[in-house]
């Protein structure tokens, strides 16, 4: 387990390391992509449907790169894409087109339905902390 | 493995959730292609060489 999340860390660093985060947020931007990926090991056996477990885990790491942003007074963007990185489905898009070349559709189909299902599920916990911060904001700003 | 882009993927559809269309179908074809490219390279090496 705490091998796991130190693997999910130091990738997390070099990704940061690669998309030339400032080099003061990198520690809590990658601290973001950790914790997603603890709450994603944690809950991964309580969660019967691997799409609302993806939403919680999205909707997780877009309140925590919302809350930094707040702190450290940079967009939310720069904390939320290394929180996002340990859970993106780049292997199974990977796998799924190398099924298509290599005449295997049957692990192509699988795959691809796979990456779909990591996609939408995390864009759509990411839209639901974006739409509920956006009415948050409304509120004060009309004084509802 | 480095290059293969799932944050592009996530991004594409966050974006067309949100509201801009046009731009997440380009990013996510975009992301696509690049993974249909690195498969194909993959793949003709292990064809050329039997892996």
């Amino acid at each position: 387990m705490v091998g796991n999340l130190l693997t999910a860390l130091f990738s997390t660093v070099g990704y940061c390391l690669l998309m030339n985060v400032p080099v003061k947020k990198i520690i809590p931007a990658s601290v973001g992509g950790m914790l997603s990926w603890l709450l994603y090991l944690l809950l991964k056996d309580h969660v019967a449907s691997v799409f609302y477990l993806l939403v919680l885990v999205g909707a997780f790491a877009a309140t925590y790169s919302e809350i930094a942003a707040k702190l450290a007074k940079t967009p939310a963007t720069l904390f939320l894409l290394p929180a996002l990185i340990p859970l993106v489905p780049g292997g199974s898009a990977y796998y799924a087109m190398l099924g298509l070349v290599q005449n295997r559709f049957d692990d192509m189909r699988h795959y691809a339905l796979l990456t779909g299902q990591w996609a939408v599920g995390l864009a759509a916990g990411i839209c639901v902390v974006a739409v509920i911060r956006q009415i948050g904001q409304y509120m004060q700003r009309h004084g509802g | 493995m480095l290059v293969i882009p799932g944050a592009a993927l996530t991004n594409a559809v966050r974006d067309m959730l949100v509201g801009h269309t046009i731009s997440g179908l380009l990013r996510m074809f975009e992301s696509l292609l690049l993974a249909l490219m690195l498969a194909i390279g993959f793949g003709s090496a292990i064809y050329l060489f039997g892996v």
